[in-house]
């Protein structure tokens, strides 16, 4: 009889991971190169698809719409769409749902479609709503007696002018969009986000629910609104400018929304509260100096301090806000700290502007420089050389990288692309096997294992 | 991840980076995606299904689903959690599949033909990760997943709800359940108990 205790739970489960770690492990190790040539050659016989954006774009707003509509026929007018009218799969295409009308002949538009090469009429919209539903996902919906001309630019650029009404407008982001709102002399610039605009002929109401737009208004005026901002802007020709800005979290608009209330049209953060309230910047703001100081100094140090809000929106993706961001401010490398310049090259490097990136790198190396700091800018220093075809001055950053992180997160490939580098310059001679060696040794399953092996036993 | 050494700033760092070459569609992110997270892929895949396991396919599938959806992650602290994510749905559906043919194979007569692999040179650490791996079999998709994230993988409760789209409080109750059948299971194997208490002694 076995009198000895029973083992605990947590014996049990640290015995179980610690096998099942090294087995699982050891597996990892001597499969990983066979597995990534085999998950290579499966992703070359997909690559067809992947490579015809239209369809990537019919695929994601067909999810996108799997609950709202039906998919299949959308899906289906779509492609038709694209086949009949000869054009690319990127053209940027959108179907009319609901009670709209052609503005000239009066046809009704429900569940009319349209092209980029046709899709500059006007709609209009009667006693109801209309949704204008686009293939990247983005949509207007139009309240009731309302119109819009649409222009559709390109891929992911259109020009929506609203004549008159109401419209939600829910744009989705990527690099490269750029849509433009025009309602009488103000021009809505929108890269992605959700907001209303309402336009009765001589005043626009635009209330922001995600992102941020900037305006641009007669006499060279310029206002950058973000969620949660509301702003009311009078066309007098005197440039008077009414403020009506409030928090997301104040309570609805003055202005009662001529759409009815939808889920659809419900941010869920309008009423978290946690959304905050841009200050417009307007010189001929109604406020007291005082308050505008106010306003002025929450607005810097609140809603656009870079060294808080860049490195969140790095993390998330959204270069474009961060270089936004930097041009509307006029911002210079050199009154930024290094938080804020090391987002600042990341978004730069990432949306393909290179000297920017490089000199916010230059800035950190040159002024600011924790030792962790420096060594990161040289790491990216290298991979913009080396971008930019010059293999020598690549090493050399890579080469400072070696010397003040040896272990830092970039360690691995800072070798692995040194190797290349090396290779590229002098061939798998001498200098580049003794590199290889110094990679296997250190990273032996790490990416650049393959090509050290091949310089160690060329052939 | 590819280490697990790497301190946590230096990880986040590089998932980071990551993030923002997918994003960009940067050449070779899926070659350096793959090498940042095969090895973890690789051991949620094999603790989950067993040691003689025939991984490759699922691994494949994991990492193509991927590489499609990777640019849709808003967060680079999500393309993790993003991939694990992704792994346990494969798991638990290979777990009801093979349940499926398991009980199709009784039914019929046919043994399923299993290659036991090995798993250590250690042959009593084998023969106990195989009767561990048994006793794991006899847990259903949901418990089974629950018992690999939480007991094999130390994951904590809210990041495994979110991995396996569950409330947090159902994931403590299949964990705790699992746990439960597993002490229960290994306590009636005399010679499992001796391995795991003499293992787990002080030398």
């Amino acid at each position: 009889m076995n009198d000895r205790p029973k083992p605990s739970a947590e014996q049990v489960s640290r015995l179980f991971r610690t096998l099942a770690d090294q087995h699982a492990d050891e597996r990892a190790r001597l499969s990983a190169d066979r597995s990534w040539r085999r998950v290579e050659a499966k992703l070359k016989t997909r690559e067809p698809s992947a490579d015809m954006p239209g369809l990537k774009l019919l695929a994601t707003s067909a999810r996108r719409w799997r609950l709202a509509i039906p998919v299949a026929a959308a899906a289906l007018a779509l492609t038709g769409l694209v086949v009949w009218y000869g054009g690319t799969a990127e053209t940027l295409t959108y179907t009319v749902q609901g009670d709209a009308t052609d503005r000239v002949d009066g046809a009704m538009l429900d569940g009319a479609s349209a092209s980029g090469r046709d899709g500059a009429g006007w709609l209009n919209t009667r006693a109801t709503n209309a949704r204008v539903a686009f293939s990247d996902g983005s949509s207007l919906d139009l309240g009731p007696e309302s119109a819009i001309q649409l222009a559709i630019l390109g891929p992911h650029n259109a020009q929506a002018h609203l004549g008159r009404g109401h419209l939600r407008a829910d744009i989705q982001h990527t690099d490269t969009t750029k849509w433009q709102f025009i309602a009488g002399p103000y021009q809505v610039n929108v890269v992605g986000t959700r907001f209303d605009l309402d336009w009765d002929g001589s005043a626009l109401d635009i209330t922001m629910h995600e992102g941020r737009v900037v305006v641009d208004g007669p006499g060279s005026r310029h206002w950058a609104l973000g969620a949660g901002a509301r702003e009311h802007l009078i066309d007098d020709s005197n440039s008077a400018s009414e403020r009506d800005q409030q928090a997301s979290n104040s309570g609805p608009a003055s202005k009662p929304s001529a759409l009815p209330e939808q889920s659809a049209f419900q941010s869920p953060r309008d009423n978290a509260g946690t959304e905050r309230s841009v200050q417009p910047r307007s010189p001929e703001t109604r406020q007291t100096p005082e308050a505008r100081q106010n306003t002025e100094a929450q607005h810097s140090s609140e809603a656009r301090s870079p060294e808080l809000q860049w490195p969140a929106l790095v993390a998330k993706g959204q270069f474009a806000r961060v270089l936004k961001d930097a041009k509307e401010l006029h911002i210079e490398p050199s009154s930024l700290n290094e938080r804020a310049l090391t987002a600042l090259g990341q978004a730069a490097g990432y949306s393909g502007e290179p000297e920017l990136a490089r000199r916010c790198w230059r800035q950190i190396r040159s002024k600011h420089a924790t030792r962790q700091g420096a060594a990161r800018a040289a790491f990216y220093l290298a991979r913009l050389a080396e971008q930019q075809g010059d293999a020598r001055q690549a090493l050399e950053w890579l080469g400072l990288y070696a010397q003040e992180a040896p272990t830092g997160s970039f360690a691995a490939e800072a070798l692995g692309r040194k190797l290349v580098l090396i290779r590229q310059l002098d061939g798998a001679g001498g200098r580049a096997r003794e590199v290889a060696k110094e990679y296997l040794r250190r990273f032996p399953e790490g990416a650049y294992a393959e090509i050290a092996q091949a310089t160690i036993k060329p052939g | 991840m590819a280490n697990p050494n790497l301190e946590q700033g230096a990880q986040k760092e590089i998932l980071e980076d990551l993030h923002g070459r997918i994003l960009r569609g940067a050449p070779g992110w899926q070659r350096d995606a793959f090498v940042v997270f095969q090895p973890l892929v690789t051991r949620l895949l094999l603790k989950a299904l067993g040691p003689s396991a025939d991984a490759d396919e699922l691994l494949d599938d994991v990492f193509l689903a991927f590489f499609e959806s990777a640019g849709r992650i808003r967060d680079s602290a999500k393309v993790k959690s993003y991939l694990v994510s992704i792994t346990m749905n494969r798991i638990r559906r290979e777990i009801r599949h093979r349940r499926r043919r398991a009980l199709l194979f009784k039914l019929i007569g046919t043994p399923e033909d299993v290659q036991q692999r090995p798993g250590t040179d250690d042959p009593k650490a084998r023969a106990a990760l195989i009767q561990l791996h048994r006793v794991l079999e006899e847990l259903d998709a949901d418990e089974r997943s629950a018992f690999l994230l939480r007991n094999l993988e130390a994951m904590p409760f809210p990041e495994i709800a979110e991995v396996l789209h569950i409330s947090e409080s159902t994931a403590v109750r299949w964990a705790q359940r699992a746990t439960e059948h597993v002490m229960k299971r290994v306590g009636r194997n005399a010679l499992l108990c001796d391995y795991v208490r003499d293992r787990s002694e002080p030398t």
